[in-house]
C-alpha cells in the first residue's frame, strides 16, 4: 500500500486540527486546543487504490518555527489552510509557502489553498475571489471548506492524493514491470 | 398797509391789467353801521391810460375781494379834504357826493395826494376836479419835489420810478424842462447859443467830473503804489520760499542717503553679527575640551570616574563630528584641521576602548567556574551573571558611541563577547545539566533501591541528603531517619567514595537505573495487586520529583537567558529601532477591559496569528552564538529524561508546554522561548512514541501457557499509567495530548482483552473479561476521567454481559429433569393448550412432575451447587475474592429466579394439586450461604 505524507499547515486556530480529527475520526472538535504536533494515519481508497494517508497536523505558532523545515522536507503534500473569518490567517500563507518551496527546492509542490469555516458566512472577511486569485497565482487548487458542517473536508485529502499521484506515478510498480521486462 | 395792496394788485386789478397805485381803507361815513371797504386808484396798464377809482369791498368769508363800484378819474368832479386836524372823513363828489371816512389820518392824506398826482398827470386841466379844504401842503409837496435837481427825479416816488420809461415825461421834469427853458428863454430863438450853453455845461460838468477823477488819480496812485510795493513783497517772499524750498529739498536727499547708508550698515552689522555667531557656534560646536580629549587619549577605563570622563568626551566628540556644517565651510583650513583631529580621536578612542573592552570580556570568559563547581554539585544553580553584566554596564553609553562612530569596531566587540562568553556560558550551562543529571538518577536511584537492602538505602540516602534537607518529602525523610541516625558516622566517606563512582561510570548507572525502573514496572504490573499499589503510590512522588526538578532546571535556565538577552539589548544597544515589537502583548493585557481589548481577545484566542516576532536579528544571532549549547543541552536533557524512564516524557511534557503556552500569551518571542517551543515538539514526539509503543505492547501482549490469567498485566499497566498520568497532567494545558492517548490505549486494551480471553485455554473467556473489565471499570471510575466516560459505560456493559453469560453457562439447567419437563409444558402451552388442561396431557401427567421432583432432593442439589463453586473458585482468580462473591450471588439469583418459575407453572397448570419440590426458597438460599462460608 503506498503511503501519502501530507502536512496540514496555517495559522493557530483556523481549523487545522478540526479539519484533520474530521476527517479522521469523523468528529468535529469544538474547542480549541493549540496543537503541539500530532500525527494521524488513515486508509483510504483513493483512485482505485488502497492508500495510507500519514497526516501530520502542526502547531500554527511562531514558537515552533525551528522544527518547520523537517516536516516540510518529509512531507509529499501540504494543506495550506486560513480561516475565511481571518484575513491575517490568509495573508501569514505567502510565507509558508515560500518556506515549503525553499525547502523543497522546487516551485511544484503538491499543494491545496483551504479557506476553512465557510459556515461561517456571516463572519466572512477573506472573499471567495481572493482566494481564488491567490491559488491561481500560485497554480494550485482551492477550496473553502468547514471541518463544523464537514464540507469539502474529505476532497481535500483526496485532491493532494490525486496531486501526488499525478507529480510522482507509484515508483513501486514501475520497478516490478521494468523488472518484469528485464527478465524476459 | 402795502399787504393789503399788494393782496389788492394781485386779486383785483391784475387780472384785470390795472395797476393799483392808491389805496385807503374806508368806512362809510352815512351809516351808523360801519361798513368797511378799500377805495383804490389804478390805472390801465395799456394805453391810452385811463384812471379809475374803485370802491373795493372784502367778502365776509374767505379771502377774495369784490368791486362794488368804479369810476372814472374823469368824474371826479370835487375832493372835499374836510380839513381839520385829525378829521379822518373826506368827501369824494362825483355824479353824487360820497362821504368816506379812512381809518387813520395818514391814509387819507396819502390817498389824498396820490390822487392830486393823478388828477396833474391823466386830467387836462379843465378836467381837473377842484381840491377844497385840503392842506396845501400835501398838494406842493409833490410840486416842490419836482422842482430838484434831475438826480432826484427817481425819488419822485415809488409809484412813479415803477412807471416804464416810455412815459411822457413827469410833471417835474415838464417843470424842470418848463423851467430850464424858462431860464433860457433865448434857447427857442437861439439854439446854438442854447447849444453852447448847454456844452458849456457839459463841459464844465465833465471838467468837474474829470476834476474829481483827477482829484482821486492820487489815491488811485497811491493805491497803485501800495500794490506794488505788496507784489514786490510778495514775490520777495516767494523767492524766499524757494531758496527754503530747496534747501529743505537737500536735506531730504542728504537724509534719503543717509538712511540707505544706516540700513547698509546695520546689515552689515547684523552679518558681522551672524558671522561671529556663527563662527562661535561653529567653533563651539566643532571645540572639544583639552579635557575631553584627554581623557579620551588617557583616561583609565578601569576606573568609575574614567569612564565617566570618557562617555562625557565620547559624547562631545560625537556631537561635534555630528555637526551638520552647511556646504563649503568644511572647506575651511581650521574646520578640516578640527575635524581630522576628531577623526583621529575617534579611531584612537575606538581602538582603545575595542582593546579595553576586549579584554575585560575575554577576562570574564576564561573566569573558570570550576571553583564553585563543587559547591553547587548538589543545589542546582547556575551562576549568576549579574556581578558580570555590573561590571560592564557601566560602559554602556561607551558602546553606543562605539556603535555610532565604528561600526566595524563595534560589531568586532559583539563578535567577541559571545566567543568569550559563549565559552563561559558552555561551561557553565554544561556543569549545571551535569549537576541536574546527577540529580534525577540520585532521586531515581533512590526509588529504584528503597526496597532493597540497608547498605543501599543508607549509600542513596548519603547522596541525596543535601537536596533532602529542602526536599519536600517528609514521609521519606522520616522512613529513613532511623538509618540516617545510624549510618550519620559512616556517611562522609561513603558520599567521597559515591561521588568518584558516579562521576566516572555516570552514563553507565544512567542506563543500569533506567533498566532497573523498567524492569520493575513490568515486574510490578505481574505482581499482585495490592503490591503494585503501594509501589505506584510511592512512584507516583517520584515522578513529581522529576518534575519538580525538571522545573527547577527551567527556572534556572529562564532568569540566565533573559537576563542576558536584557543585557544584550541594553548593553549592546540592539532593538533600538524594533523596541515596539514588544509593545503589542503589554498593550494587549492594559486594555483588556476595552471592548476593543476584548474583541482582539477573542480574536486572538480564536485565530491565533502567526505573528512573526520579529525578532532583531543582531540580537538572535548574538543569543544564538552565546547559547548554542543551551539547545543541545536542553535535547540532551530530554533525551536523558527519556532514556532515564519513559514516562518522563509525560512530566517534560507538561513542564514545557505550561512554559511554552505562557510564552504565547506573553507573546514572548524571547530566545529561550523558541528554544523550549522546539524542545517541545522532540518532547511530543518522544510522548506520542511511548504511547504507540504501550499501545503496540498492548496489541501484542499475550499470557503464557499454564499461568493463571486474573487480571492481565496490560490491565494493571493501564491503571498504573493513567494514575501517574492523571497525577502529572490533571489540570495542565496539555490535557488534551493525555485524552488523546487515553482513548487510544483503552480502545487497545478492551480490544486485547478480547483477544487473550478468547486465545484462554482452559478458563473460560467470560471470566477473564469480567475479571478485567471489573478491574478497568474500578479504576475508570475512582478516576473520573471526562473524555473516557464514554468507554466507561462500555466497559460496564461488557462486564455484565460477560459475567451474566459466564453465570448462565456456568450454572446452566442445575434441575435439568425438572427444565426440560417445563420446557416441554411450555411449550404445549404456547401451542394453544390452556394451563389447567396441560395435567390431563400423559407427558406432563401430575405422576410424571412427581417423578421429576423426586430426583432432586435438597441433598443432591447442595452437593451439586457444592461442586459448581469449586468450579468457579478454579476459574476465578484469589486476587478478589469480592468478584468471586458477586458470581455466587448472581448464580443464587439464577437459580432462585428458575426455581421460582417452576413453582410459577406449577400453580398454574396443577392447581390444587398441592405438588412442591423437595426443597424450599429458604433451603436454596441457606446452601448458597453456607458453601460461601465454609469455603
Ligand atoms: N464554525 C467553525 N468553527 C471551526 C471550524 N473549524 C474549526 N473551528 C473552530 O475553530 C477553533 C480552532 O480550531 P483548531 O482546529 O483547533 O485550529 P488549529 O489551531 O488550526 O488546529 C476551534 O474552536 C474549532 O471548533 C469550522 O469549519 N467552522
Ligand atoms: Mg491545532
Amino acid at each position: 500500500m503506498r503511503e501519502y505524507k501530507l502536512v496540514v499547515l496555517g495559522s493557530g486556530g483556523v481549523g487545522k486540527s478540526a479539519l484533520t480529527v474530521q476527517f479522521v475520526q469523523g468528529i468535529f472538535v469544538e474547542k480549541y486546543d493549540p496543537t503541539i504536533e500530532d500525527s494521524y494515519r488513515k486508509q483510504v481508497e483513493a483512485e482505485n487504490q488502497q492508500c495510507m494517508l500519514e497526516i501530520l497536523d502542526t502547531a500554527g505558532t511562531e514558537q515552533f518555527t525551528a522544527m518547520r523545515d523537517l516536516y516540510m522536507k518529509n512531507g509529499q503534500g501540504f494543506v495550506l489552510v486560513y480561516s475565511i473569518t481571518s484575513q491575517a490567517s490568509f495573508n501569514d500563507l505567502a510565507d509558508l509557502r515560500e518556506q515549503i518551496l525553499r525547502v523543497k527546492d522546487t516551485d511544484d509542490v503538491p499543494m491545496i489553498l483551504v479557506g476553512n469555516k465557510c459556515d461561517l458566512e456571516d463572519e466572512r472577511i477573506v472573499s471567495k475571489e481572493q482566494g481564488e486569485q491567490l491559488a491561481k497565482q500560485w497554480r494550485c487548487s482551492w477550496m473553502e471548506t468547514s471541518a463544523k458542517s464537514k464540507i469539502n473536508v474529505e476532497c481535500i485529502f483526496f485532491d493532494l492524493v490525486r496531486q501526488i499521484n499525478r507529480k510522482t506515478p507509484e515508483p513501486k510498480k514501475k520497478r516490478k514491470k521494468n523488472s518484469g521486462c528485464n527478465l524476459l | 398797509m402795502s399787504a393789503i395792496k399788494h393782496a389788492l394788485q394781485r386779486d383785483v386789478f391784475t387780472p384785470i391789467g390795472e395797476r393799483l397805485l392808491g389805496v385807503v381803507h374806508t368806512a362809510k361815513a352815512s351809516g351808523k353801521k360801519k361798513k368797511s371797504s378799500f377805495l383804490c386808484a389804478s390805472v390801465t396798464i395799456e394805453r391810452p391810460v385811463a384812471v379809475y377809482i374803485s370802491k373795493i369791498k372784502k367778502q365776509e368769508k374767505g379771502e377774495s375781494y369784490k368791486k362794488q363800484k368804479v369810476w372814472q378819474l374823469k368824474e371826479l368832479k370835487v375832493v372835499n379834504g374836510k380839513e381839520d386836524k385829525d378829521n379822518t372823513e373826506f368827501d369824494l363828489q362825483f355824479e353824487k357826493n360820497f362821504k368816506w371816512s379812512a381809518t387813520s389820518v395818514a391814509e387819507k392824506q396819502t390817498f389824498l395826494s396820490c390822487l392830486w398826482k393823478l388828477c396833474h398827470r391823466y386830467l387836462p386841466r379843465p378836467q381837473k376836479p377842484a381840491f377844497v379844504n385840503v392842506s396845501q401842503s400835501l398838494l406842493e409837496v409833490s410840486v416842490t419835489g419836482s422842482e430838484d435837481s434831475r438826480g432826484n427825479v427817481a425819488a419822485v416816488g415809488p409809484d412813479e420810478d415803477a412807471l416804464e420809461d416810455y412815459q411822457a415825461l413827469t410833471e417835474q421834469e415838464e417843470l424842470d424842462l418848463e423851467k430850464m427853458i424858462s431860464e433860457c428863454e433865448y434857447a427857442i430863438s437861439d439854439a446854438e447859443a442854447f447849444a453852447t450853453s448847454l456844452s458849456k455845461d457839459l463841459s464844465v460838468l465833465d471838467g468837474q467830473n474829470i476834476h474829481s477823477i483827477m482829484g482821486s488819480e492820487a489815491q488811485v496812485n497811491e493805491l497803485m503804489l501800495l500794490l506794488d510795493n505788496a507784489l514786490s513783497e510778495v514775490i520777495n517772499i516767494e523767492s524766499r520760499l524757494d531758496e527754503y524750498d530747496l534747501m529743505v529739498g537737500n536735506i531730504a536727499s542728504q537724509m534719503g542717503q543717509m538712511k540707505n547708508q544706516e540700513s547698509f550698515i546695520q546689515i552689515t552689522n547684523k552679518n558681522h553679527g551672524r558671522l561671529l555667531e556663527e563662527l562661535d557656534k561653529l567653533v563651539m560646536q566643532l571645540d572639544l575640551s583639552k579635557g575631553h580629549i584627554k581623557a579620551l587619549r588617557e583616561a583609565d577605563l578601569g576606573k568609575d570616574s574614567g569612564i565617566e570622563a570618557c562617555t562625557s568626551a565620547a559624547d562631545a566628540l560625537q556631537q561635534a563630528m555630528e555637526v551638520e556644517l552647511p556646504i563649503g565651510l568644511s572647506k575651511l583650513q581650521a574646520v578640516a584641521e578640527q575635524q581630522k583631529l576628531f577623526d583621529s580621536l575617534r579611531q584612537m578612542f575606538a581602538k582603545r576602548l575595542h582593546d579595553h573592552m576586549s579584554t575585560l570580556f575575554v577576562k570574564q570568559g576564561s573566569e573558570h567556574p570550576g571553583s564553585s563547581l563543587a559547591r553547587q554539585s548538589s543545589n542546582l544553580l547556575l551562576p549568576k551573571h549579574f556581578p558580570y553584566h555590573r561590571d560592564l554596564l557601566p560602559f554602556k553609553d561607551l558602546i553606543l558611541w562605539l556603535k555610532l562612530a565604528d561600526k566595524t569596531k563595534y560589531i568586532q566587540l559583539c563578535t567577541i563577547y559571545t566567543k568569550n562568553l559563549s565559552k563561559l556560558y558552555t561551561q557553565e550551562i554544561k556543569d549545571f545539566m551535569t549537576t541536574a543529571k546527577q540529580r534525577f538518577i540520585q532521586e531515581a536511584a533512590l526509588d529504584g533501591d528503597v526496597g532493597a537492602a540497608a547498605l543501599k538505602a543508607s549509600s542513596s540516602l548519603t547522596l541525596n541528603i543535601p537536596s533532602s534537607e529542602k526536599s519536600p518529602h517528609k514521609s521519606l525523610n522520616k522512613k529513613l531517619s532511623s538509618s540516617i541516625r545510624n549510618l550519620s558516622g559512616s556517611q562522609k566517606s561513603l558520599n567521597k567514595e559515591k561521588k568518584k563512582v558516579f562521576g566516572s561510570t555516570q552514563n553507565l548507572s544512567v542506563k543500569a537505573v533506567g533498566k532497573k525502573l523498567k524492569f520493575g514496572h513490568k515486574k510490578r504490573g505481574l505482581a499482585g495487586s495490592r503490591e503494585s499499589l503501594a509501589t505506584s503510590d510511592f512512584e507516583l512522588s517520584d515522578r513529581h520529583k522529576f518534575s519538580t526538578t525538571f522545573r527547577e532546571v527551567l527556572n534556572e535556565l529562564e532568569p540566565t537567558c533573559q537576563d542576558e538577552e536584557r543585557f544584550l539589548t541594553k548593553f549592546f544597544h540592539l532593538n533600538v529601532e524594533s523596541s515596539d515589537t514588544m509593545l503589542p502583548g503589554g498593550s494587549d493585557d492594559e486594555e483588556d477591559d476595552t471592548e476593543v481589548g476584548i474583541h482582539r481577545r477573542r480574536k486572538y484566542q480564536e485565530v491565533q496569528v502567526t505573528k512573526e516576532i520579529r525578532q532583531d536579528d543582531a540580537i538572535w544571532r548574538m543569543m544564538t552564538e552565546l547559547f548554542s549549547i543551551v539547545e543541545s543541552q536542553l535535547t540532551l536533557l530530554v533525551a536523558f529524561g527519556e532514556e532515564l524512564d519513559p514516562l518522563n516524557s509525560l512530566n517534560m511534557l507538561v513542564v514545557i508546554g505550561q512554559r511554552v503556552t505562557q510564552a504565547q500569551q506573553d507573546n514572548d518571542g524571547s530566545f529561550l522561548a523558541k528554544m523550549l517551543g522546539n524542545c517541545l515538539i522532540e518532547v511530543k514526539r518522544n510522548f506520542d512514541n511511548f504511547i504507540k509503543l504501550k499501545i503496540s505492547a498492548v496489541e501484542e501482549a499475550h499470557v503464557g501457557k499454564g499461568k493463571k490469567y486474573g487480571i492481565l498485566p496490560f490491565v494493571q499497566d493501564f491503571e498504573d499509567f493513567v494514575e501517574l498520568a492523571e497525577s502529572i497532567f490533571r489540570d495542565s494545558e496539555r490535557r488534551s495530548d493525555i485524552d488523546k492517548a487515553y482513548k487510544e490505549l483503552t480502545k487497545a486494551v478492551l480490544a486485547a482483552i478480547d483477544r487473550v480471553a478468547a486465545d484462554s485455554p482452559k478458563i473460560p473467556p467470560e471470566v477473564v473479561k469480567f475479571e478485567n473489565y471489573h478491574h478497568l471499570l474500578n479504576c475508570l471510575s475512582s478516576l473520573k476521567i471526562a473524555c473516557l466516560e464514554q468507554d466507561k459505560r462500555d466497559v460496564k456493559s461488557r462486564y455484565s454481559d460477560n459475567l451474566q453469560n459466564f453465570v448462565t453457562a456456568m450454572l446452566g439447567r442445575p434441575l435439568e429433569k425438572l427444565s426440560s419437563f417445563f420446557e416441554g409444558v411450555e411449550q404445549v402451552m404456547a401451542s394453544g393448550v390452556r394451563a389447567e388442561e396441560v395435567g390431563f396431557q400423559l407427558k406432563f401427567s401430575k405422576q410424571e412432575l412427581r417423578k421429576c421432583i423426586k430426583e432432586y432432593s435438597g441433598k443432591d442439589v447442595k452437593k451439586g451447587l457444592e461442586s459448581l463453586y469449586h468450579k468457579i473458585v478454579k476459574y476465578t482468580t484469589e486476587y478478589d475474592n469480592r468478584l468471586l462473591q458477586v458470581v455466587w450471588q448472581h448464580m443464587q439469583e439464577e437459580f432462585v429466579r428458575q426455581y421460582k418459575h417452576f413453582e410459577d407453572l406449577i400453580s398454574k397448570c396443577y392447581p390444587d394439586s398441592e405438588i412442591k419440590l423437595e426443597f424450599t426458597i429458604e433451603n436454596v438460599l441457606l446452601y448458597f450461604s453456607s458453601i460461601a462460608i465454609t469455603q
